[in-house]
């Protein structure tokens, strides 16, 4: 076991494009931390410079106290589940999951014991002798996984290894992932583009965009603090709603509507004060928005009236789209396919909301939890 | 070269239309019978290009030289193995099998096991210009056997009238090699990687993972090579001048009489002759038609 220190790393392809620029963070022993990001980011880029599979143009690498830069990957005592699972079709699962232990000379009835072992740990005993192409999808993914942990390796590497189960075995195998990680207690670093994956799983969560680290930090810190707009808009579903606003002495306009800021709030954000008269970026979670006549405690000047576009009812809550005047901001996230122009704002009611398409209804917004960020940086406006 | 051939069975499969579509209307189904029908006259036509003179070929085998002559397309008047007898003794064929076999499966295995090693890393790109390496071997299809330089480089070598200088001919097979590349690039790059990761070498790699991987792809190559050199007539008779260097299609050139050939003994040796390598792509055959269709390998 080790952890992983990963130094001021570039990556530039031998085409001239840099896929990562100054990459730095510290896994620490048995961490597991989630590398997120839109399609394209560099994820798998950073994930496979680690393994030794693309060379590090720039920076340093280091598995526990050894820099691996120019180690072979074979050498550097990590395992590696690919989104593909890479399995050898022409092995049995017990050849495959004992393939990297056979190769390592470990004497043959050790191997046995450890190939049980693991297949006992991911309930793959009945599966053993069978061929990859007679098991299910989750079959062949916990194949690759016991592939990996018979090792025993010094960190685990994993390339979206769930994308391609559907989506209730992917909730499930999720689940027993990070309880395997969590007994064996194996560094583990774990590529993934979905939001839901990374903030379910990670001890800590690495946010990555056009081959930049965004943010690196809890998943529920990453939720309440984005550092940025890219952050903010990409953690959480549905997404931050993110619209520009006019910041003035101690209230929002935001399009036709005004918003008053509680002192509390512009206590805590004393920079907020230097944006006086001028354009920032807002951001309210549609969680922060409620039907106003089920909101009881709803603060003094904090509401806003507004026509319900869409309805969506998933029984616990009602996702509704209602309109707002004011320009939307773009998180320069290239997977959403929203479409800007239409001001559209999301907010996730109390199922009792009596609220109907086409209506005009009292939106309650909970000014305290708002996030406000620089137009022009998109750095969020805290000191 | 005539049992390589699509079977006129595999080739109906492609040409015939999707029969099984829902047709509900009684003018598109009587177009679809029609289209059938059509398929069906095409594909006859070609099987009686294909069988009649291997029919004829048999036929001959069993008839007398006279018979022959007196009537060369009708039935035998009786089916006795004379023609083989003669054919197996004229031909020295006993004698000159031994070095047909050791050609073709020298050659065939030689050929074969460097294919693969060459192209692993030119169906990967783990070699600087695989590309245009393998654009080499394209382009070797098209040029014109180089007869006279491939003499003078064998003679000049020292290796004119031997063995060896014989197999060195056949060593290399540009379209095995093209077919052997495209079949590695359906296997997954990743097997690659999580080998490497896994400690496994390049060599136990492409021996122990690339090779089972591809035995449609070797089986369809084997074949192919082995046929091409089992049937050679020419080269022999310009590289070989010794007679224990032999192979059978040498032996066969005995029955090309000054005053006309012994045409019934001629096709017995031909039947003969093709019986081998009929026999080998009977044995391979499970694996060349998906090699020559280069199926995905499932992961
Ligand atoms: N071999 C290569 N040569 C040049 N550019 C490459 C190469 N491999 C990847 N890239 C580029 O580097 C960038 C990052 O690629 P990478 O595969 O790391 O993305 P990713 O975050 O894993 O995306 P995805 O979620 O789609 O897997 C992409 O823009 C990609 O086009
Ligand atoms: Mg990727």
């Amino acid at each position: 076991m080790a952890s992983i220190s990963i130094d001021q790393v570039d990556k530039v392809y031998p085409n001239g494009f840099q896929a990562i620029h100054g990459l730095s963070l510290e896994v620490s022993d048995g961490e597991f931390v989630v590398l997120v990001g839109p399609s394209g980011c560099g994820k798998s880029t950073a994930l496979r410079m680690v393994a030794g599979l693309e060379q590090i143009t720039d920076g340093e690498l280091r598995i526990g106290e050894r820099i691996v830069n120019d180690v072979e990957p074979k050498n550097r005592d990590i395992a590696m589940v690919f989104q593909n699972y890479a399995l050898y079709p022409h092995m049995t699962v017990a050849e495959n999951i004992g393939f990297a232990l056979k190769l390592a000379k470990v004497p043959k009835a050790e191997v046995t014991a450890r190939v049980n072992e693991a297949a006992q740990m991911l309930e793959l005993t009945d599966q053993l002798d069978r061929k990859p192409s007679q098991l299910s999808g989750g079959q062949r993914q916990r194949v690759a996984m016991g592939r990996a942990i018979v090792r025993e390796p010094a960190a685990f590497l994993m390339d979206e290894p769930l994308s391609n189960l559907d989506a209730k075995l992917r909730v499930q195998m999720r689940a027993d992932i990070s309880r395997l990680q969590r007994q064996l207690g194996i560094t583990t670093i774990y590529v993934t583009h979905d939001q839901v994956e990374a903030m379910t799983m990670g001890d800590r969560v690495a946010v990555l965009k056009d081959g930049y680290l965004q943010q690196v930090d809890t998943p529920q810190h990453l939720y309440d603090r984005p550092d940025n707009v890219f952050v903010a808009a990409f953690i959480g579903s549905p997404s931050m709603n993110l619209f520009e606003a006019t910041f003035e002495g101690s209230g929002l306009h935001l399009g036709s509507h005004r918003l008053a800021l509680p002192d509390a709030t512009l206590e805590r954000r004393p920079a907020l004060a230097t944006y006086g008269g001028r354009k920032i970026a807002v951001g309210i979670r549609p969680e922060d928005l409620e039907d106003a006549s089920l909101a009881t405690d709803a603060a003094e000047g904090a509401v806003i009236s507004s026509t319900v576009e869409l309805t969506e009812s998933l029984g616990s809550e009602i996702v509704v789209h209602f309109a707002l005047d004011a320009a939307r901001v773009d998180a320069g996230n290239p997977d959403a396919a929203d479409d800007l122009s239409a001001a559209d704002a999301v907010a996730r009611f109390d199922p009792r909301s009596r609220c109907r398409a086409g209506e005009v209804v009292d939106i309650a917004v909970t000014v305290e939890n708002l996030h406000f960020f620089d137009l022009e940086s998109h750095a969020a406006i805290w000191t | 070269m005539t049992v390589l051939n699509p079977t006129p069975d595999a080739a109906g499969a492609s040409v015939e239309p999707p029969s099984d579509e829902p047709q509900m209307d009684r003018s598109g189904r009587t177009a679809a019978r029609r289209r059938k029908l059509f398929s069906y006259a095409i594909l006859l036509a070609f099987t009686a290009l294909y069988v009649g003179p291997m029919l004829m070929l048999v036929l001959t085998a069993f008839k007398s030289l006279p018979e022959f002559f007196k009537n060369p397309t009708g039935w035998p008047e009786s089916f006795g193995f004379g023609n083989f007898v003669e054919a197996w003794e004229k031909a020295n064929i006993a004698r000159y099998l031994v070095n047909s076999v050791l050609y073709t499966a020298v050659a065939t295995a030689i050929c074969v096991f460097t294919s693969v090693l060459v192209a692993f890393p030119i169906a990967r790109g783990y070699l600087k210009g695989a590309k245009y390496i393998l654009l080499l071997y394209v382009v070797a299809l098209f040029l014109p056997p180089a007869l006279i330089p491939q003499f003078q480089l064998i003679l000049n070598l020292g290796l004119f009238n031997t063995r060896t200088g014989f197999i060195l001919l056949f060593l290399v097979n540009p379209i095995g090699l093209i077919i052997l590349v495209n079949y590695i690039k359906s296997i997954p790059r990743e097997l690659d990687e999580s080998a490497a990761v896994d400690g496994c070498g390049y060599y136990r790699f492409v021996f122990k993972i690339v090779m089972p991987l591809i035995r449609p792809a070797i089986a369809t190559v084997t074949v192919l090579h082995a046929i091409g050199i089992w049937n050679e007539l020419v080269l022999p008779t310009i590289y070989l001048t010794s007679e224990n260097l032999y192979p059978v299609t040498r032996g066969l050139i005995v029955f090309e009489g000054l005053y006309g050939s012994n045409w019934p003994a001629l096709a017995a040796a031909v039947l003969i002759l093709m019986t081998p390598m009929l026999v080998l792509f009977l044995f391979l055959q499970r694996y060349i038609i998906s090699g020559l269709t280069a199926g995905a390998v499932k992961g």
